[in-house]
């Protein structure tokens, strides 16, 4: 069901609960057993993207060598999410909390990340964690903006985010 | 000029300074007490603005006319990016923590304002251009994207500031990111 409503909200970002019915292949009265609401589906949807997207950011700080590598590629990848699900920043939704950790809230990937680099000196440190992670978040939604508004190329989005992304947090050389 | 047309001048820049500080400390304050502030009369406050967004939007251009003059004066010079990213992060940060309660004062986006967004002969993208050629600034990202940049970097800043953050700090913030973002690798 979240599925259906992922693809239905990329297919349009207006989506109603009959188009989420209609990708699903069950009716309204099913879908409104799992989705008491629009809000809902909104919730659900950018919660199972944010895992699946999560899980991307550990895979490539798994796979890590060069600092600057992972640094790149997780501003390719917090591209590619945000243009592929661009209903959710297209939606008002409160994309911020996608990327700023609430009070007991563990898992941001990238975070931890960033504060052991910082602690083993591999990046600088003269910004904090969260003003990093604010930024991130803040020019990846404005990527979707530039893309949509046809001032940047989607194909060279992502390379422009990982670049930004590695200069912003990176060690002068 | 005529001493009526001197009086009509005189009129609408106290209205203006009054709603400048009225509405930056409170955008719900109300024309009335606008007038009042401003010493001039209800009807000739309505003689030279037809309602309240008019009002606004004659404000808002007063703070971008100026923050353009405070950016002009800056002088920014593309062989020293370091410097001049500083200074107009500076300006454009005072300017937007200026700008939004008076963005809330108004009912509806300012034509203003995205009359601003595409201005290309703004001292900030005149800036970038000549040190983009100069070499002292990054050319492998769009200079439209390093405009973008600046101004969700300031924007982000201006949150800060609303929550507590220190302006002198916030500006620090600001001009050392952007500075890491914009000036070429082994600068």
């Amino acid at each position: 069901m979240i599925d259906a409503a992922v693809e239905a909200l990329a297919d349009n970002p207006d989506a109603g609960i009959d188009e989420i019915a209609d990708f699903s292949g069950h009716g309204r009265s099913t879908v409104y057993r799992h989705f008491p609401s629009r809000q809902a589906v909104l919730e659900a949807a950018v919660a199972d993207i944010s895992a699946k997207s999560n899980d991307g950011y550990r895979r490539i700080i798994e796979s890590h060598d060069d600092i600057r590598a992972t640094l790149f590629e997780i501003g390719v990848h917090s591209a590619e999410t945000a243009l592929r699900h661009r209903f959710v920043y297209l939606s008002g939704f409160e994309v911020q909390q996608l990327f700023t950790r609430a009070a007991g809230d563990d898992d941001l990937p990238v975070a931890r990340f960033l504060e052991d680099a910082q602690r083993r000196g591999e990046i600088r440190r003269d910004l904090p964690v969260e003003w990093l992670m604010l930024q991130l978040a803040a020019l990846t939604i404005a990527l979707v903006g530039d893309v949509e508004s046809g001032r940047i190329g989607c194909s060279e989005a992502p390379r422009i985010l990982g670049e930004t992304f590695s200069a912003m947090v990176g060690l002068r050389s | 000029m005529t001493t009526a047309r001197r009086d009509a001048e005189r009129n609408r820049r106290k209205v203006i300074e009054a709603a400048t500080r009225l509405l930056g400390r409170d955008p719900s304050a109300s024309l009335l007490e606008i007038s009042q502030a401003s010493g001039v009369g209800r009807t000739t406050l309505y003689r030279h603005f037809s309602d309240r967004n008019a009002l606004v939007d004659s404000v808002l251009e007063e703070v971008i006319d100026r923050a353009r003059e405070r950016a002009i004066a800056v002088q920014a010079d593309p062989e020293d990016p370091v410097h001049a990213i500083r200074a107009l992060s500076e300006v454009h940060l005072e300017t937007a923590l200026l700008m939004g309660p008076l963005i809330q004062a108004r009912d509806g986006a300012s034509p203003v304002i995205e009359a601003t967004k595409e201005s290309e002969k703004g001292p900030t993208r005149v800036f970038l251009a000549a040190a983009r050629r100069a070499g002292t600034i990054r050319t492998d990202q769009p200079l439209t994207w390093q405009q973008t940049v600046m101004r969700v970097v300031i924007l982000t800043a201006v949150d800060r500031v609303r929550d507590g953050v220190a302006i002198e700090d916030a500006q620090l913030l600001v001009a050392d990111t952007l500075v890491s973002i914009l000036v070429p690798p082994g600068s």
